[in-house]
């Protein structure tokens, strides 16, 4: 039975997982979205109520029954040729998505994650709610473009508010990449806020007695928990802004959360998650995201968390 | 036609948006810009790697042709700025510690 894997061709932990599992003798198709159509055919025909055939490479190709699990790790978006026209691109896109997709949507594989699943755990106000749910903590939060109502909401707040984007947080203006990190609203904020009528905003209180954070990385039934400690004002208040600034330790969660992030991952049906808590100094968690694609690698790297293993025998086995 | 990418609330939306980059621009006038992009900070763009990708090891391999993976062993990390779902990114990989 061979693993699929459909990621970019420069992925470094995607290239760990597949080396793990050349070392266990399984056999792997990797192919990138972009590759379709130019480099990558798939050839099904409906036999019996399945599909049957062929996805095909260059180089190599795997049978569709053959597909014991698909690792769908941000693979780029279909290619089509450059001769084409917007319009033409714009059919030729929803074609392949609703075929390709169509056919491996119906394999009876493990996927992580099911892309589908994994989009709409991309939302965070559902992210928040079923969080809350499966009974972890999370931040008293606003959603809203409403000025006043960000007033209102500050009001309430022990300790301030801090504002988070709801998905990308990069922007590329004037050849500058940006980059909009947590940010913590000072009066002299709160007193300009016409902006927010303009679009959608997030605005949660302020964690004041956040002693570490820390970031759960699942892979079916294993989580890998590491506490991520910041020594500068920057990484304390967003650990992404200053990588410098951090160390990391694996660590053991309560039960209470444990058994939260299972009944999370089982809620929105995912086999992969990265979820990112905030530890008070009294030992308790409140949930601040989870990302279904969320990134490993360097705190693999930092801990020796056998992450990478856990996802080679994940793929291999095709089950949890 | 109905394209998905158009439903403005359907997650599958977010995917595919998620992989077409936002074109350069300058910024707005500041009377219509969103709160959100108030409190940007400029970074430097991430530099990949020299690499090809091999189809027989189906990695990524150096100019050495090792696999980029097994020659900096430990020594890279995985991080970014937009991490995770909310679209490519543009600098994990392969930076020297």
């Amino acid at each position: 039975m061979t693993v699929v894997v459909l990621a970019q061709d420069c992925d470094a932990p995607v290239d760990r997982v597949v080396l793990a599992l050349a070392e266990r003798s399984v056999p792997v198709f990797r192919a990138d979205l972009a590759w379709f159509p130019q480099h990558l055919a798939v050839d099904a025909e409906l036999v019996d109520g399945r599909w049957v055939g062929v996805l095909r490479s260059e180089h190599r190709s795997v049978d569709l029954g053959d597909i014991r699990s698909i690792w769908y790790r941000d693979p780029a978006a279909f290619h089509f040729p450059p001769a084409m026209t917007a319009a033409e691109r714009s059919f030729a896109f929803a074609e392949a998505r609703l075929g390709v997709g169509g056919v491996l949507a119906t394999l009876d594989a493990l996927w992580v994650n099911f892309p589908n699943r994994a989009c709409d755990a991309m939302y965070k106000p559902v992210q928040l709610a079923t969080a809350a749910r499966c009974g972890l903590d999370v931040a008293r939060t606003l959603v809203t473009n409403d000025a006043a109502a960000v007033r209102r909401f500050a009001e309430a707040s022990p300790h301030g508010l801090v504002h988070k984007t709801f998905g990308a947080n990069t922007l590329t203006e004037s050849g500058t990449l940006k980059v909009a990190f947590t940010r913590r609203l000072a009066m002299a904020d709160l007193a300009e806020l016409d902006g927010v009528a303009h679009t959608a905003h997030q605005f949660q209180d302020w964690l004041a007695g956040k002693a570490y954070e820390v970031r759960v990385i699942a892979v079916g039934g294993q989580l890998f928990p590491v506490a991520i400690h910041a020594t500068s004002p920057a990484a304390r208040l967003d650990w992404r802004s200053d990588y410098d600034a951090l160390s990391y330790e694996l660590i053991e969660l309560p039960s209470d959360v444990d058994n939260g992030v299972r009944r999370y991952l089982a809620a929105l049906r995912l086999t992969y998650a990265a979820f990112d808590f905030v530890v008070d100094r009294e030992g308790c968690y409140t949930f601040l995201e989870s990302n279904s694609s969320g990134q490993f690698g360097w705190l693999e790297a930092n801990t020796g968390a056998p992450i990478t293993a856990a996802l080679a025998d994940l793929l291999a086995h095709g089950a949890p | 036609m109905f394209v998905a990418s158009d439903d403005p609330l359907a997650s599958a939306a977010i995917r595919l948006s998620a992989r077409t980059r936002p074109p350069d621009a300058t910024p707005a006038e500041s009377s219509c810009r969103p709160f959100g992009l108030r409190f940007l900070h400029p970074m430097s763009t991430p530099v990949r790697p020299v690499y090809v990708y091999s189809h027989t090891a189906q990695v990524a391999v150096g100019r050495d042709g090792l696999p980029l993976a097994a020659t900096m062993g430990k020594d890279w990390r995985t991080k970014g700025t937009s991490d995770g779902d909310e679209g490519p990114e543009e600098d994990y990989g392969w930076e020297e510690q």
